[in-house]
């Protein structure tokens, strides 16, 4: 019988133990599990803290390209932003209008001229018609000296020759001013022509110079908007970024509780140590033992409580007393 | 013979260059009041004072054959007297200079002096326009051109009762 009860009290403190030893291995997954995770998330959190960190740099660099104009104007930074390019096409559309004004102010100024040739020919006409006089008047001169001649007879062949050579002078010289006359007359003509050109070109290419410089000034002003639009956008998404960027952050503070945890586990390991040490209660030898009164063997478990309570009592006090993770109102999970 | 040949609107006119003493260029010159319509004034050329002939008004031209006249550049032809032609020819100034006054011809264009052989000049055809047959001492074809050589005589009046 007594056997028979020592073998039951033996055999409860090792199943005891056996559970034990069961829970410490428990613990030690969850300790392990706990850690693998931490690591994986803590990974993981820092990934995505870098990745929203290159985000916020593309967004930054995307948003200084738009709106770089204070330190690009120098020349030296050769990169060209929207607002850059507007500017840059207004200053040379600007510079093209008054280039095609000048054109034109010139074409006007040309026209002057031109009608200053005309005058001009029309003087040389009038050159031309007083050669003509004298070229008439000699031909009158010639006749006047044939009849001279004829009068003196014989005696005044000789300058009858001369008065008739006279004359051929004079009527070469009354074709060829007729000649100049005709090539004026077209170069007049042509003058005409070329005045009329001129003046079209100096009344036609302004105003559609100056109704294309609207049309562009506009689309100008469309694109301008746009970009404002973009920018504003660029700048709102640097904003959520650099949000997230600070609850990366906190999430990964927040991955400390790690180290709770590892204590906590700490603390298990040394309360299953002193529940080992619970199973002294179970000795058979207290229990069973020979040659001992049952006050003694009163004594020798009050003995064993009493170590196991200072055993609890000590690893108490050793433990964390925290509960939770608050800091602030941050929830893990 | 040398002719000096001129104009008359289509009419190829010309004289016996020795009974010519000049030519000029029209000149402003005074009308005489009280004479036929076909004198047209008179010209004082160096001195002299000549009546001038509008030979187109002498022909007998109507208005309308003289045109617009205005603004047409004319010239004189100054006619040589019966004492000055005595001096170079005197058979021609006993046929055909029988004036002594001096006196000149209005005409349109000047031509050229031509030497004409007496022999080729015809007498006037019938049916001459512009011109009266008795006014032509004769004509000449000259380049598909008809020249009529004047009867100055008879221009200025003397007809051949006179001047035989």
């Amino acid at each position: 019988m007594e056997d028979e009860a020592r073998r039951i009290a033996e055999e409860i403190v090792s199943e005891y133990r056996r559970q034990l030893e069961s829970v410490r291995f428990e613990k030690d997954q969850v300790k392990n599990l706990v850690q693998d995770a931490i690591g994986k998330l803590t990974d993981s959190f820092n990934g995505l803290r870098s990745s929203s960190d290159e985000q916020l740099g593309l967004v930054t660099g995307l948003t200084s390209s738009m709106q770089d104009d204070d330190g690009g104007e120098d020349g030296s930074d050769k990169k060209i932003n929207i607002r850059g390019f507007v500017s840059e096409t207004d200053k040379i559309l600007k510079t093209f209008v008054n280039h095609i004004i000048l054109v034109s102010r010139q074409s006007m100024e040309m026209v002057h001229r031109i009608d200053d040739l005309s005058s001009q020919m029309a003087e040389i006409v009038e050159l031309l018609n007083d050669i003509n006089a004298i070229a008439e008047q000699t031909n009158v001169l010639s006749l006047n000296a044939r009849i001279v001649a004829a009068r003196a007879g014989q005696a005044g062949e000789a300058f009858s020759v001369v008065a008739s050579e006279v004359r051929k002078l004079a009527r070469n010289s009354h074709e060829f001013s007729d000649r100049i006359n005709g090539v004026v007359r077209n170069s007049k003509k042509n003058i005409e022509s070329a005045k009329g050109i001129v003046e079209i070109m100096a009344s036609k290419d302004m105003s559609f110079a100056i109704e294309a410089k609207g049309r562009v000034d506009e689309m100008m002003a469309e694109v301008s908007e746009i970009d404002r639009f973009t920018a504003e956008t660029i700048h709102k998404v640097t904003g959520v970024a650099d949000q997230i960027s600070n609850q990366v952050g906190v999430a990964v503070m927040s991955m400390q509780f790690e180290d709770m945890v590892t204590q906590l586990s700490e603390s298990m390991e040394k309360k299953i140590h002193v529940l080992e040490n619970f199973s002294q209660a179970m000795d058979p030898d207290i229990l069973f033992g020979d040659g001992l009164t049952a006050v003694d063997r009163m004594q020798r478990l009050e003995q064993v409580l009493e170590g196991q309570r200072a055993g609890f009592n000590a690893v108490d006090r050793g433990a964390v007393q925290q509960s939770s993770m608050d800091e602030g109102d941050i929830e893990l999970f | 013979m040398l002719v000096s040949t001129f104009t008359l609107g289509d009419l190829y006119l010309g004289i016996d260059i020795v009974l010519v003493r000049e030519i000029n260029r029209s000149m402003e010159c005074t009308p005489v009041p009280g004479s036929h319509d076909y004198i047209r004034g008179m010209l004082n050329i160096r001195g002299r004072v000549i009546t001038l002939f509008d030979l187109k008004k002498r022909l007998g031209w109507s208005d309308n054959e003289l045109g617009d006249g205005a603004g047409i550049k004319q010239y004189n032809v100054i006619m040589k007297t019966h004492s000055e032609v005595l001096k170079i020819n005197p058979r021609l100034a006993e046929t055909k200079c029988p004036w002594e006054d001096p006196v000149g011809l209005a005409v349109d264009q000047l031509g050229d002096v031509r030497e004409i052989v007496d022999d080729n000049i015809l007498p006037p055809p019938a049916n001459m326009g512009g011109i009266s047959a008795d006014f032509v001492h004769g004509v000449v074809e000259f380049e598909r051109n008809l020249l009529i050589i004047l009867d100055v005589a008879t221009v200025l009046g003397f007809d051949e009762r006179s001047s035989g």
